[in-house]
């Protein structure tokens, strides 16, 4: 589970905003807890990168770049499969 | 003050990704992809533009790894930052580039609904939007700060590499802009409690 990210610099936030303070750090915690609800980010990322790590390609060609190059699927679902014909297209 | 990088093995992950170790890849992805998601969708505020640009992010991070062009040895949070910093800035100027070219019906389209009025204004569950509302009236040097701190779990220490401003000034300009939203959180609650509306001019 995600830690409370700020926690360390709590002592340097004046007293009487900390209440504001925490309500940002709820805020955040509701947008971080967002990422699981696209089911899967984390293995989709990874399926998209592995190959950068593993193969030491050369960079992968700028997103937009990989859109115009008519590498682009229109639904953020297919996100991956973009990121990994923009790799393609960089080998 | 110390960040999440001064962990032993933070460093230790990075040789290993670096080295073509998948495993170490992961891990490295499993500590920061949501802190990355979380910043890009509190800028964005849409799930599928904040995950192309979190992918994005992690593919250029993949990329600097794999061909040992890592270069931030010690601060990998703030370049991490700085790069997804960059990609957030680079969607807004296109963003930008399109609405000013489209037309004043899909303006109208693309206006957010107006909220329903928070029944209990103090409650949590009602202060969140309201805080989002108020951090819309933030310039973007403020909310910026308030973003990497919270949304991306920096350190101050952390902030100040990234923007290459000292501690000092960086808590200063939080400490105004935590102000700003309280004050303006206070105004909308007193408003509400007047009006029966969250309406604010």
């Amino acid at each position: 589970m995600e830690p409370a990210m700020n926690t360390h610099d709590i002592d340097l936030i004046p007293a009487d905003l900390r209440d504001i303070d925490a309500l940002l750090t709820q805020a955040a915690a509701e947008d971080r807890s967002a990422a699981p609800l696209h089911a899967g980010l984390n293995s989709r990322i990874f399926e998209a990168t592995r190959h950068g790590i593993a193969a030491r390609l050369p960079a992968p060609i700028p997103f937009d770049r990989a859109r115009h190059a008519g590498a682009v699927r229109p639904l953020a679902s297919h996100a991956p499969l973009r990121l990994a014909a923009g790799l393609a297209l960089a080998a | 003050m110390e960040t999440t990088e001064t962990q032993p093995d933070l460093a230790a992950l990075l040789v290993a990704a670096s080295r073509g170790d998948e495993s170490a890849w992961r891990e490295i992805l499993e500590r920061y992809t949501r802190r990355v998601f979380a910043l890009a969708k509190s800028r964005c505020r849409d799930v599928d533009v904040a995950e192309e640009l979190t992918q994005s992010v992690f593919v250029t991070v993949a990329a600097k790894l794999g061909q040992g062009l890592y270069t931030e040895q010690g601060r990998f949070e703030s370049w991490l930052f700085r790069v997804t910093m960059n990609r957030v800035r680079d969607h807004a100027r296109r963003l930008k580039r399109h609405v000013t070219t489209t037309d004043s019906d899909n303006l109208i389209a693309q206006r957010p609904a107006p909220a329903e009025p928070p029944s209990d204004p103090d409650s949590t569950n009602e202060r969140l939007p309201a805080l989002r509302r108020a951090m819309d009236q933030l310039s973007d040097a403020d909310r910026e700060i308030i973003e990497l701190r919270h949304h991306g779990g920096l350190s101050f220490k952390g902030m100040a590499e990234l923007l290459d401003e000292p501690v000092g000034t960086l808590l200063a300009r939080h400490h105004r802009a935590l102000k700003k939203l309280k004050e303006w959180m206070e105004k909308v609650s007193s408003r509400t409690t007047d009006h029966g509306t969250h309406e604010v001019a």
